[in-house]
């Protein structure tokens, strides 16, 4: 695939996403967690190069391991077009932040960035057809009766972190998945409150504010989330547990930056959002629950307290005031583009649902490596230096150390589980881990498609 | 109170929806289901019965014929995914009954 660039010039969108690799921000490293900076988040380019940039993921494939390596370059061709700031303040990583939002970056990120959201996003919802005439009264229907589905429908997710070996481990690697937006909340939503739209953008705005907290800090939803983190020994800084995003939700987060990004998109957003927003209230109450069954009084909440009273405001002001209006006033185009949004919407949380479940009903266990296998696979060596990364499994396989102990890590908090010399772990199709050397050690270690049964 | 009633069909299962007196059928195109009224504009007549011929679909009453295409894009609306179908007919259609009828326009 190529593109046209500076002077029209071809450039592929291979060239381009190496180069975007090669920049510093997007350097690898040994470690299992990302340091204070929110200007680092690694990215494979060995991964990246492999893929096959015009040929879409399917609406599976999102739970793939290309799903993972694309969205999070995407998540960072957006992020770069917000500010972020070191907690700790700048000194120290001036030069990190003029890479992080250099020229460089910033023209590779945009020359890639649509064949980068077509790769991810064409198939969504290739699996649902909208047909016959819409109007209004039909998308109020339909509105009302998928949220219905949504509020009064089982919460698999919750159900199994109640039911997990580690509740508490569950609980957080589900919390490292909300930070992906909980961090840094309501700046897709910031993308549209400008330009000049009408009424409804006032609407937009007025649930923006209730996001930002009035303009008081503490009261800020970020802030609360900040608090929930805090309150559960998690780190507060954006992107810390980079490693451990589950690719459909980073997939969900990067939809709702596409949809407000591209402004001929902007009643897919509405659709989307207002079927979130509607939808949230109970689902957080619901989490208050959860956690507190976790965690006890222990738990800061508020972030889930909050989302519990105030959307039950924005979601009727989503629906009413916001969703239904804009079908009214710009006809079928709007109608079918907000039907696409809560669509698009509704599938990306049944993949959120299915990618979570699975990583958390997986507990991985040693087992003594299979010698029979000794000399058919071939054997690979890290060791203290070689970067760290996960990945997704594309099949049930098993992973043998032939030498050394390796650290296999497989969720955001609760420490790895360390595989010896002579043993295995068997890694489950879907699962997303990752594999480390202790200090010191050099690991070799085989991957081979699982036996059945075994 | 919605201004639609809300019917859920199973694909090909149910090629028909019964409300009241009225008959909505399937008709298939590239894949997509169309929820298609059967009563002709004319007099009446049962366009299920009706044959489809060069994308038309003719009457079996008078021979009225009708552009598949405007009748797809006129239907009633659906949302489908896969097998599963959700139609909102208008709200005086009555209660609403998924069917599996000889249906010969296709």
């Amino acid at each position: 695939m190529t593109l046209v660039g500076p002077l029209e010039e071809p450039v592929s969108v291979r060239d381009s996403v190496s180069e975007l690799t090669a920049a510093s921000s997007y350097r690898p490293t040994g470690n299992p967690y990302v340091d204070d900076t929110p200007y680092h988040r690694p990215l494979d380019a060995d991964r990246l190069s492999r893929i096959k940039w015009d040929q879409p993921l399917t609406e599976e494939g999102l739970l793939s391991d290309d799903s993972l390596v694309a969205n999070r370059l995407l998540m960072n061709i957006y992020e770069s077009d917000a500010l972020f700031l070191p907690s700790g303040g700048l000194a120290g990583k001036e030069k990190q932040f003029t890479e992080f939002y250099g020229r460089k970056a910033r023209l590779h990120s945009d020359l890639v960035r649509p064949a980068v959201e077509s790769y991810v996003f064409d198939s969504l919802g290739s699996d649902v057809r909208i047909n016959g005439r819409w109007d209004c009264d039909a998308l109020e229907a339909h509105v009302l009766a998928a949220i219905d589905e949504a509020v009064n429908g089982d919460r698999p997710a919750l159900r199994a972190i109640e039911e997990a070996a580690d509740p508490r481990r569950a609980a957080e690697m589900m919390i490292a998945q909300m930070a992906l937006d909980g961090l840094t909340e309501a700046t897709a939503m910031s993308q549209n409150l400008g330009g000049a739209y009408g009424p409804e953008q006032s609407e937009v705005f007025k649930i923006f504010i209730d996001e930002f907290g009035y303009g008081v800090f503490d009261a800020k939803h970020s802030t609360l989330f900040v608090e929930l983190c805090r309150s559960v020994g998690m780190s507060t800084e954006p992107h810390h547990y980079w490693f451990y995003y589950l690719p459909s939700w980073i997939a969900g987060n990067n939809y709702f930056y596409k949809v407000t990004r591209n402004r001929s998109q902007f009643f897919r957003y509405i659709g989307g959002m207002a079927f979130l927003e509607a939808t949230f209230a109970p689902s957080f109450a619901a989490m208050t629950k959860t956690y507190r069954a976790v965690y006890g009084d222990g738990i800061d909440t508020r972030y889930f307290d909050e989302h519990a009273h105030i959307d039950q405001h924005h979601g009727r002001m989503a629906v009413y005031d916001l969703l239904l209006p804009l079908a009214r006033k710009h006809g079928d185009y709007a109608v079918r583009e907000l039907l696409r949004g809560i669509e698009d919407v509704r599938a990306l949380g049944r993949l959120n649902d299915a990618d979570l479940i699975g990583q958390l009903s997986w507990r991985p266990e040693v087992v003594t490596a299979d010698t029979g296998r000794d000399g058919q696979d071939e054997p690979c060596e890290i060791d203290a230096g070689t970067p760290f990364e996960t990945m997704i499994s594309d099949h049930d396989m098993t992973v043998s150390v032939l030498d050394g102990t390796a650290e296999l890590h497989w969720s955001a908090t609760g420490g790895p589980l360390e595989v010896a010399a002579g043993q295995a772990v068997r890694v489950p199709k879907g699962r997303l881990h990752g594999l480390r050397a202790g200090a010191g050690a050099t690991i070799a270690f085989t991957r081979s498609p699982a036996r059945a049964g075994s | 109170m919605s201004a639609r009633v809300r019917v859920e069909l199973e694909w090909p299962r149910h090629n028909a929806v019964r409300a009241g007196d009225e008959t909505y059928f399937f008709l298939e195109r590239a894949g997509s289901v169309h929820l298609i009224h059967s009563r002709c504009p004319h007099r009446g007549g049962p366009l299920h019965l009706g044959e489809i011929e060069a994308e038309r679909l003719r009457c079996p009453w008078h021979g009225s014929t009708f552009r598949v295409d405007r009748l797809c894009d006129r239907a009633v609306p659906t949302i489908q995914r896969g097998s599963s179908v959700v139609a909102y007919l208008p709200a005086d259609a009555g209660e609403a009954v998924p069917v599996q009828q000889i249906v010969f326009a296709s």
